[in-house]
């Protein structure tokens, strides 16, 4: 795992707790799990992850790596690609995540349309962005904010200090451009992760229809691990069915049934679970 | 001209309820148009919206002029869960389509458009739609004429006209009846308007047409007194989808037709004319009750079906491809998905469906192909019973069921699911994707939780954060008022001596307290005089060394203070130099001090 977070002091400085060891049930059916993917039995290492998420309530960046890595190897790449980027967004830096990640977008199917994101200036930037978690940014940008007010009241009462008063003008500036920088990127990762709903297609080929049910046509389909962008959940009661409304990486919008569907943000995933899905029905990210 | 059907379908829009009613339930209705012409078709949408579960299909009420020829649910849904925004609404969202068909002249008022929710019955707004008598174009349909009966009164002449052929003119639910456009024409033809016989020609039917031959001629044939070319513009089979009787009301379809001037040089001209269709009808029969088996449906035609697995020894937990193919004659694009028998030991993750259709013989042909991914949840040999297709077989007239062969499968044990160092993928592809995945840069799992067990609440959730936001705000503007004090402390002397008279004078005062008891008068008294007169010169910023009483008195009453109070300031200033310089009584001091203490608080408003 990476090591290299150099905000993490300023983050702790900003109020978050020290790390406590894992309790005692969960570490066991971690170990289970590892045990159980180093003997190749994907299947029963994805049950010990997800217990340890769905039970245990546990949402470490580490289970997720390893829980898409089991997906993978179960030949499931739409909750692979999913659990990697629930991964990401706990581990931004992390390199065996983004290289999985890497390796399984490379059998992704609608390959084409996923990297369709990237490529020129603004998405490097947000590339650069991404690497960072909202906490770490939050935390960079509440020191740059102590900084500066800290130049400021230097300026205030020592300013008729020679050096304070030849160096003032760089700190302020410097400070004013970081807290603009590190400020966009605490709104483009606010809005990518709390308003947008980041989602992926875990069905292997889930048709998209233009309207919410199996009623209406579908002209297209798309392949597991594509990421779309999740916009309303329509449940008709009639038939029981519950569809998900959802942006396409091409900006094309459509519904596909909400089970077809996985949440990056797990814990709105588990919300809708809870709302949608009758209680007799497996869970929504139970190994299929 | 546009004309429509005039099938009298029994649809009674009325209906199921429950639920209880709030203020939001509407009921909206929107024609099309509000005038038309006998035999024309009227459009109304219906959109209702009501935040109850259930409510009624609407309620036209009582057509006068026109005849009901279709209504359709377009849109429905009963609950609308709007997610990460400000809450949820529970609402329900109908929107039905009406087609009428105009038969009578007059005016129609549209003002009974009801829908019944939680027993009450909402009325939509009402509206007119004027019927004119049909102008110039088509008879009214109860006045049967042929195409060239009309022509002929039209413009005297029955040089072109289009005969719709029915292949016959009573027929099933979806069962198939071909349909030919002729064009009879005693002159040559060109080309015609390839869109005005196009699918909706007759209402209520699938069409699917039939691919004519390129470059085919003509053929002759006598009618009357007339050789007419006869051409066949279309040819197609409909499926109608509802009983009843369906009608194509007379058209006029644009025809570029060639024909030769006579004359010294004969010249070949060509020329776009309405060329009229005659009325054709078709009576629809509903399916017959009898003998329809427990499995039915809905599917019509002639059918097969197979059933077939793309493994046959699947490991439990993996998945396997279960493949219904069903081919045959008829609407294949209708048949409905076999069900599939219910066994424990499978589960069902999705399906797929694919339908193929050609024309042969003047007929449609086809195949569907439901697809069925499933997953073994026991080991052992296990077997999928045959899977039944039953549908109304029109060529017999009576309804008969297919079978699929069963299938065997050898479900194998978890662990061989995964190969070894293999990663097989399943996509929409049927042949999966097999990854050596020692070949890749494949990472290896983690062997410990590195971290918080949960991840960190957001930082701009916790206290600390605001305070580190609001602490630097406080400071600043501590600092900013601060040393705005200190500097106007520098630079305002009136000022400064006011912000310190009030602290000069009670340290004088505190003097004066001690000399009241045991100090002699003079220094008593000369204590207080400081006090006063050093606060009156701090806080009105007086010069008041080497002021007269006079003097002081002028300068008090310039500064505007209360009625009075310069005059009882004087005096007792004065009261107190008597003391001081001629002897006291000596229980005057605690009077003095009180006296002299409510002179200052009263000359602390004064500014």
């Amino acid at each position: 795992m990476s090591k290299t977070s150099w905000l993490v002091p300023l983050v702790l400085l900003a109020g978050t707790t020290a790390v406590a060891a894992p309790p005692a049930v969960v570490q066991e059916l971690f170990d289970r799990g590892n045990a159980a993917y180093d003997a190749r039995r994907f299947a029963e290492a994805i049950q010990h992850y997800e217990t340890l998420i769905h039970k245990h309530d546990v949402s470490n960046g580490v289970l997720f790596y390893n829980l898409g890595n089991a997906y993978f190897r179960n030949g499931d790449l739409g909750r692979a690609v999913l659990n990697y980027r629930r991964a990401l967004r706990l581990l931004p830096r992390d390199r065996n995540v983004r290289q999985n990640l890497a390796v399984v977008l490379k059998y992704h199917e609608d390959a084409d349309t996923a990297r369709s994101e990237s490529g020129d200036l603004w998405q490097a930037l947000v590339s650069v962005r991404r690497r960072y978690t909202l906490n770490e940014l939050l935390g960079a940008w509440v020191s740059i904010y102590l900084i500066l007010a800290a130049a400021l009241l230097l300026r205030l009462w020592l300013g008729q200090v020679g050096g304070v008063r030849v160096v003032f003008p760089y700190v302020l500036w410097i400070a004013v451009a970081g807290l603009v920088v590190v400020g966009l990127g605490v709104a483009g990762t606010f809005a990518e992760q709390r308003l947008r709903q980041e989602a992926v297609i875990v069905a292997p080929a889930a048709p998209i229809r233009t309207g919410p049910g199996n009623d209406y046509p579908a002209p297209f389909s798309m392949s597991a691990g594509t990421v779309v962008r999740l916009l309303e959940v329509y449940n008709r009661q009639e038939s029981g069915e519950t569809y998900a409304k959802i942006e396409l990486p091409n900006g094309f919008e459509g519904w596909t049934p909400l089970e077809w569907v996985g949440l990056v943000d797990w814990k709105a995933e588990q919300r809708l679970s809870a709302r949608y899905v009758p209680a007799n029905a497996p869970p929504i990210t139970a190994g299929d | 001209m546009r004309t429509a059907s005039a099938v009298r379908l029994p649809v009674l829009l009325v209906v199921l309820l429950a639920g209880t009613v709030r203020a939001e339930t509407t009921i909206t209705a929107t024609p099309n148009a509000t005038t038309v012409q006998v035999g024309d078709q009227l459009l109304i949408e219906i959109e209702v919206q009501a935040d109850v579960d259930h409510a009624s299909d609407p309620d036209l009420g009582p057509l006068e002029l026109f005849e009901l020829v279709n209504a359709v649910r377009t849109f429905q849904g009963t609950q609308i869960q709007s997610i990460f925004g400000a809450g949820q609404k529970v609402t329900i969202t109908r929107r039905y389509q009406v087609v009428l068909i105009a038969r009578k002249e007059g005016e129609q008022l549209f003002n009974r458009i009801t829908v019944n929710v939680g027993g009450r019955t909402i009325t939509a707004q009402p509206f007119r739609v004027t019927v004119l008598q049909q102008v110039g174009g088509a008879q009214a349909p109860s006045q049967q004429q042929s195409a060239s009966e009309q022509l002929r009164q039209r413009l005297g002449r029955d040089e072109y006209f289009i005969d719709v052929q029915l292949e016959k003119n009573e027929a099933y639910v979806r069962e198939g009846v071909l349909v030919r456009f002729m064009l009879y024409s005693i002159y040559g033809f060109s080309r015609w308007d390839g869109n005005a016989i196009g699918p909706n020609f007759f209402p209520g039917v699938q069409q699917v047409d039939i691919e004519l031959p390129q470059n085919r001629q003509p053929q002759k044939q006598r009618v009357g007194d007339k050789t007419y070319q006869v051409y066949e513009l279309r040819r197609a089979v409909l499926f109608p989808i509802r009983s009843g009787t369906i009608t194509a009301e007379p058209q006029n379809v644009k025809v570029l037709i060639e024909y030769y001037v006579r004359g010294f040089f004969a010249m070949r001209q060509q020329d776009w004319v309405d060329v009229p269709t005659n009325r054709a009808s078709l009576h629809v029969k509903p399916l017959p009750e009898e003998g329809k088996p427990e499995q039915f449906a809905g599917t019509v035609g002639q059918y097969k079906i197979k059933a077939e697995v793309d493994n046959a020894a699947p490991a439990v937990g993996g998945g396997f491809l279960l493949r219904v193919t069903v081919w045959g004659e008829g609407n294949v694009n209708a048949v409905e998905p076999p069900t599939l028998p219910d066994l424990p030991w499978l589960k069902r993750s999705r399906d797929y469906s694919k339908f193929d259709s050609q024309t042969r013989d003047n007929k449609v042909w086809g195949s569907a192909v439901f697809e069925y991914a499933l997953s073994p949840l026991e080991q052992g040999e296990k077997t999928i019973p045959p899977i039944a297709l039953a549908f109304f077989n029109p060529a017999t007239q009576r309804y008969e069921v297919e079978y699929s062969q069963p299938i065997t499968l050898q479900v194998q044990a978890p662990q061989e699911l995964s190969l070894d160092g293999k990663v097989v993928l399943h996509g929409a592809d049927y042949e999966p994707t097999v990854i050596d995945i020692n070949a890749i840069d494949f990472r290896h799992i983690a062997s410990a939780l590195i971290g918080d067990v949960r991840e960190g609440r957001p930082l701009y959730l916790g206290f600390f954060f605001w305070f580190l936001l609001v602490a630097p705000l406080l400071l600043l503007g501590a600092s900013l008022v601060i040393l705005r004090e200190q500097q106007r402390m520098v630079t305002d002397e009136a000022y400064a001596r006011r912000r310190s008279a009030s602290r000069v004078v009670r340290r004088t005062l505190r003097q004066a307290e001690q000399a009241k008891n045991g100090g002699d008068a003079r220094t008593f008294y000369g204590a207080v005089d400081r006090a006063l007169v050093g606060f009156l010169r701090d806080h009105l910023h007086l010069e008041t060394l080497g002021m007269t009483r006079e003097q002081l008195h002028q300068a008090l009453v310039s500064r505007l203070p209360e009625p009075g109070l310069a005059d009882e300031t004087i005096a007792f200033l004065e009261t107190v130099d008597r003391f001081r310089f001629a002897g006291e009584q000596t229980t005057t001091r605690d009077e003095v001090m009180t006296q002299a203490e409510q002179l200052i608080r009263r000359w602390e408003r004064v500014r």
